[in-house]
This record gives structure tokens, sequence and C-alpha cells, in this order.
């Protein structure tokens, strides 16, 4: 039978890893995950229809964004430049508006999530925003 | 001397202007009639009348007639929907009197209503027009525009940048309809077609004819109907007062149709003349022209301007541009009743069954809002279906004599002859020797909407947009730039001056503006709001830059979209702010219903102004940003 000493350096083992475990989690860079395009798949919130939004992060840290958050309405496109520190993602549009929000940051296959308070949204992945997207704005 | 631009069409079917008269009168008073006879024949045609007949076969027993409106194959049942089957043209016999005719006519139960054939002297005065004296500009001495025409410098109406030795000293820059940044967008696509229901354009003129509508489907001078559409030979539209080939050079003719048509659609970046709101960027992408002809030298008539309307119909015009007033009415049931087959017509053109492109369900109706510095428009414009076009000049104010009030709904640049520069357009050189020159009114103004609308069309058609011919309606009336504030003060006329505040409230949502128009056509406009707070929306960018000073007549949001966005209070729109609570995240549309054009709408019996929606998308986000972004 285990000793209990045994027992409690078991369980001390599993609390440090887990202990280092989460630590690793928060360190996690996603510096390198970012980058590429994204397509808004859910957002919480009651919306007619899930807002169109499609996020370039490009490595320099430069973003453009298209989205056209009415179906009857053309694709509007912002730019601007992001910045994650740790696992929090903020930023600045070209006009010089901050971001909303910084965002906690989390990549996991293939999906992004962004969140801030109680709003989060999940972006896929694509290889590339449509052309006929980026044609459609001005 | 007041200078009076506006065709007056036909005084001879006068309403009854009584107060307690429904606009009908009997003529005969010995016998009980079963129809009504509409007007008066004094001055009118007295070779034929208008008959509105069930059955025309028994009650024009003995007479000579045929329908006033050739059926168009395919559309007979859209025909018949608007009554436009059950419209006559009755021969008078020779040795009987029109009134006679009508007056037998009438007993009969067959026949519903009778017009006379208006014929009167049209009063426009020739000497209003003053032929171009401008020498061309060198390409490197223009203002660095989109275009290459030489003569674009002298539009301020297109572009004012506020050269006062050019424009008048009164002049401010930026009194012009934004043109250049909506040519960055779209200038045009030949699909759209607009009608300009007018003097027949010259469509031979070098900077009309790349623009001009060719009916594909004639022979040209084979003198026969090759498609079958009630005209022969009707190549790039027809003259329906001669019942023959478009003229423009008759005495009495003063050039006024290819001068509408060439503020419309004159061929843009081709080198020559000058520019046009929705000529193309020289690609052989403009809009074109279809020369629906309904003055031709002193003639014109009732009959012939609704013929006019439903061959546009017919033959793919989207935009019909009309300026030419029909008389004084004084409530939209007196211009319908007296004027029925000319309702009929607009009514026909404007169906959702006959639109004629992909981007609106129906076609716009645009006209002129008169001449004679009434405090009220002139009917056709004023109906409250109809679009109706006061004018300013290049001190972005009321020209002098522009009408405004009752029946107006938007303004837009038509010039004023206190200034040295009124409107330059293109002009058939057959009547003072040169292919330009200047005119201005309410008539001019009209095309510059017509124009717009036509760009939004084409935009939208670029763009695979498709609207309710409501929603499009009410783009145009909302793509607008501010005008109320400056109506105070004095403004010197030609002879004495006027007090501008008489106009406040009466010249329309505001100055039209192409770029806007432009984006209103990109979409419904939306708004990111913080969710939890008090958000006040400006509506400016829904109602144009007046919506201050629009009438609202109802604010509304589904019980769904309320829901979705936990509104404890119904939105509430007050001095052109829209305020909303938003307790959860989401989206929601809410509609605003406005009056273009006065305190409030018309009516059968009163004038007033052209009530229209418009929707604006709201997005309540615990993160908004200031901008709109996303993120």
């Amino acid at each position: 039978m285990m000793k209990f000493s045994n027992i409690l350096r078991y369980l001390m083992a599993a609390v440090i890893s887990a202990i280092v475990f989460c630590a690793c989690e928060k360190e996690k860079d996603y510096r390198n995950d970012l980058p590429g395009a994204w397509e808004l798949v859910s957002v919480s919130g009651q919306y007619g229809q899930t807002p169109q939004v499609y996020l370039d992060i490009v490595g320099d840290g430069k973003f453009v964004i298209f989205q056209r958050l009415d179906e009857n309405s053309s694709y509007v496109r912002y730019d601007g430049s992001w910045t994650l520190t740790g696992n929090r993602l903020s930023g600045n549009y070209t006009d010089g508006t901050p971001w909303a929000a910084a965002y906690t940051v989390e990549v996991t296959d293939g999906m992004l999530t962004l969140t801030s308070g109680s709003e989060e949204s999940i972006y896929k992945r694509i290889s590339s925003i449509p052309d006929s997207i980026q044609i459609s704005n001005f | 001397m007041l200078k009076n631009r506006l065709f007056i069409l036909s005084m001879a079917v006068l309403p009854l202007l009584l107060s307690g008269c429904d606009g009908r009168t009997s003529l005969i008073e010995d016998t009980p009639l079963a129809a009504s006879v509409i007007g008066s024949p004094e001055n009118a045609d007295n070779s034929r009348i208008l008959v509105q007949a069930d059955d025309i076969s028994s009650a024009a027993d003995g007479f000579e007639y045929e329908r006033l409106f050739p059926s168009t194959p395919g559309k007979e049942s859209i025909e018949h929907r608007y009554g436009l089957d059950r419209w006559f043209v009755v021969t008078i016999p020779e040795g009987m009197e029109a009134r006679e005719v009508a007056g037998r006519l009438s007993k009969s139960e067959a026949v519903r209503s009778i017009e006379f054939c208006a014929a009167l002297t049209d009063p426009s005065e020739s000497d209003d027009m003053t032929v171009c004296d401008i020498a061309p500009m060198t390409k490197s001495a223009a203002e660095p525009v989109s275009m290459n025409d030489p003569l674009f410098k002298s539009q301020w109406f297109l572009f004012n940048n506020g050269d006062k030795s050019t424009f008048g000293q009164t002049c401010v820059a930026g009194c012009d309809v934004n043109i250049k940044d909506a040519w960055s967008l779209c200038a045009g696509d030949p699909s759209i077609i607009v009608a300009v229901v007018d003097e027949g354009v010259k469509y031979t003129h070098p900077d009309l004819e790349a623009n001009m509508w060719t009916n594909t489907g004639e022979i040209p001078g084979n003198g026969i109907d090759d498609d079958r559409n009630g005209y022969v030979d009707d190549i790039h539209g027809y003259n329906f007062i001669d019942d023959g080939p478009i003229s423009w050079n008759k005495g009495g003719d003063n050039g006024h149709g290819t001068h509408v048509a060439g503020l419309v659609a004159a061929v843009n970046n081709n080198g020559i003349g000058i520019s046009s709101v929705a000529g193309g960027s020289g690609k052989g992408d403009g809009v074109r022209i279809m020369s629906c002809q309904i003055f031709s030298g002193s003639s014109h008539d009732n009959a012939a301007v609704a013929k006019a309307i439903k061959y546009a119909a017919d033959n793919g015009a989207s935009v019909l541009q009309c300026s030419f007033g029909l008389g004084k009415y004084y409530s939209d049931r007196a211009f319908s009743e007296s004027l029925s087959a000319v309702k009929a017509a607009f009514d026909y053109f404007r169906a959702p069954e006959n639109a004629n492109n992909s981007a609106v369900d129906g076609n716009i109706v645009i006209i002129s809002a008169g001449n004679s510095h009434n405090n009220f428009a002139e009917y056709p414009g004023a109906y409250r279906d109809y679009i109706c076009v006061s004018a300013i000049s290049q001190d972005n104010l009321p020209a002098w004599y522009s009408n405004y009030g009752l029946g107006v709904n938007i303004a837009a640049p038509g010039g004023d002859n206190t200034f040295t520069l009124t409107m330059l357009s293109t002009l058939p050189s057959e009547l003072k020797g040169n292919d330009y020159g200047f005119m201005h009114g309410t008539s001019q103004a009209t095309p510059v909407v017509s124009g717009i609308a036509a760009l939004g069309l084409s935009y939208a058609k670029q763009l695979g947009r498709h609207f309710t011919r409501d929603e499009f309606e009410a783009m145009i009336l909302t793509a607008v730039n501010p005008l109320e504030d400056r109506l105070s003060g004095s403004k010197m006329g030609p002879t004495s001056s006027f007090d501008l505040a008489s106009r406040k409230g009466g010249m329309g949502t505001g100055v039209i503006d192409a770029w806007k128009m432009l984006m209103n056509v990109e979409g419904v406009p939306f708004v990111t709001v913080k969710t939890g707070t008090d958000a006040s929306i400006d509506l400016r960018r829904l109602l144009g830059e007046d919506a201050s000073k629009i009438a609202i007549k109802e604010v509304s949001i589904s019980s769904r979209d309320s829901e979705a966005l936990g509104l404890k209070e119904a939105p509430a729109v007050s001095q052109g702010i829209l305020h909303i609570n938003c307790s959860k995240m989401g989206s929601a549309r809410i509609t605003v219903e406005a009056v273009a054009g006065g305190a409030a709408e018309g009516t059968d019996t009163d004038m007033g102004g052209k009530l229209f929606k418009r929707t604006i998308s709201i997005v309540s986000r615990e993160n908004a940003s200031n901008n709109g972004g996303w993120l």
C-alpha cells in the first residue's frame, strides 16, 4: 500500500505539473499563429445573420478588415496596425481610432477566438480573403 | 422680363378650380350623360378626342377610332391592368365639332370618360437660350478633372471651384453635384436608358450621338414597323406629335430637348464639348438617351404625352425625364381626373411589371417643379408619386424663378440668369449656329437629377444591388446636401429682391449630390452602438444633410429586432437624431418614414410632400469602436 507521504508526493507533483502547464498556456506566444486570413464564424449576441467579417493579419504588425454588417450593404474596408502583448491583442485603425478593446487571443486547430468581456468572436482560418470581396470595396 | 423656361404643355384640359368641384364638367346639359367629359374644347384639337371606353365598338359606332396606346406584343395583360387598352382616339368627322361628338359619345354606358386633345402654343421663350461663346479651353489650361471635355470648366453644376471671375461674385465653391467623386466609382452604363420626354433630341449631335439609344429591332428608313411596336422607323425614339421621324429645328423649337439630353448624358471624355452627369468615361459606357418627342415647333398635346410615356416604358427606359408642366392643378385628384390618359401612362411606366433594369423593381419618374416662382409646384411634378425638382443657382441659393413649396421634393442646380453662366449643354447647331449653349430653369435642374438617378442605377447594376422602386426613390431624395440653413436674408432676382426665408421648407429635402447617391446605392447604412448605453445616432447619412428639418412620420422596428436588441423603449427621432438604448448584443433594422418636401405628405385632396422610407442597420456590441470598425 502506498504510504501517505508518497501520496502527498504524487499530489504535489500533479499540482506542480498543472501549475507549470497552466503557466505555459498563459505564456504561449501566438505571434506566429496570428498572421493569415480569418473569417468570422460566430459572435456573441442575437444577429439576424452573422456579420460578415474577414480579417487579414499581416506579420509586420498590419491588418486589413473587410466587414459587412448588413446583408444589403457593401463590404467596408478598414486597416491599421496590431500589437500582441502576452496573449492580449490590441490595435489602432489607420485613422487613429483605437480598437474597441484589447482582446484575449486563443488559436486552436485553425480557429481564432478573440474575447473581451462577455463578447466572444470566433474566426476560422481561410487560405485568403475572396477576391470578390476585396474588389467590391472602395 | 420674367423668363419662363418650363414648357407649359396644355391649358386646354383645365381642371375645375372652384371649390367643391371634382374636376369634371358636363358639356351637354340638356340630356343625362353616362360618362364624364373632362375639360373644355376651347383651344383643343378639333379633329379628334380621347375616349376611355369598355366597349368602343358600340360606343363609337359610326365613328373612326384607333387605340391611343398601340399594343406592345407580350405586354397585353399589363396594358389591360393599367387600363391602357381602354383608351381610344376618335376622329371627328368632317362637318362635326369635337364638342358635339363628345356629347354624343358621353351618353353611352360603355364610355367612362372623354378628354379633349389640348393643342396650345408653347409659351417658352426661344430668346432664353444663349449659345456658347466660350472659347474651348486646351487640356493643359483646364482644371485637373476626370474627363477631358474642354467645356467642363464652365459647367459649375458639375464642378464649382468657387472661381468668381468665371462663375460670378456670389458663387459658392462646392455648389455642385459632386460629380468628380461619383465618377471615380461609376460614370454610367449603356443598359440604363433615360427617356427625354421633350422636344426632339438632335441624335446626330457630335457630343450625343454615341450615347443615343438605338432600337436594334428596327431597320432605319424602310418605312416598316419592323419590331411591331406600333411605330415605324423609331430608331432613337419617336416624334409623337407629327407621328414620324424626330425633329429638332422646326420654327418654334429652341433646342430644349437637346439641351436636356446633354445634361443627362453628353458623351464624356471624348475631347470635345461638355461633360454630363452620366455620360460615361469615354469607353462607350454612358447611359443612353431615348428621344420621346412631345413638342414639335409650336405643337404639342396630351395625347402625345401619354403615348410617349408608354413608349418609353415598352422600349426600355428606366428613367422618365420630364421638363414640362401640364398646367396648374390644386390637388392630385384634380390632375388625375383631368388628365387620366396621361396619369394612366405614368402609372404604367412606374409599374413593377415594367421594370426595365435589374437594379430596381419599377421605373423612376422625375419632373420639373415649374418656373413661375409660385409657392406650389405645377403638375404633373406635384403629384405625390413623382420626384419633383426645384432649382438653385451657383450661389447655393434658390433660383429666383423656381417654384417651391407644396409638391416640391428635391432641389438641383438649374442656373439663374442673374449670373453670366447658367447651365451649359448641347444644342442643335441649326438653331443658332452653335453646338453648345446656356439655358436655365427647373427644366435644367430636372435632368441633373435624372442623370444622377441613372448613375445610381448604373452603379447598382455594377454592384449587383437590387431595390424596390420606393427604396430607390428614397435614396434619391436623401442623397442631398443642406440648403435650409442658408435661407435667410434676401437675394436679387432680375428686377427685384426676394425673401429667402419664404423658401424655407419649400425646396425639398436638399440639393442632390451624385456621390451621396452612390453611397446610398452601396447599401443599408449601419451604425455600431455600445450595448447598455444611451446612443444618439445622427441621421444625416440616412436622411440627408438637412435631416433635422425633415418631417418624421414614423419610426418602426419589428418585434423580433426589438427583442434582439433588448429594447426597453421604442427608438425615437427628434431633430434628426435617433435615440436608442440597447440592453443586448445583436443587430436590427430600424425604418424611418419621412416626408420629402414640406410638413405633410400629399393626398388626393391636399398637395404635399412625397412619403419615403429609409432603413438603418443597428449593431449593438459590448465592444464598439468609434469608427464602426469590427475590432
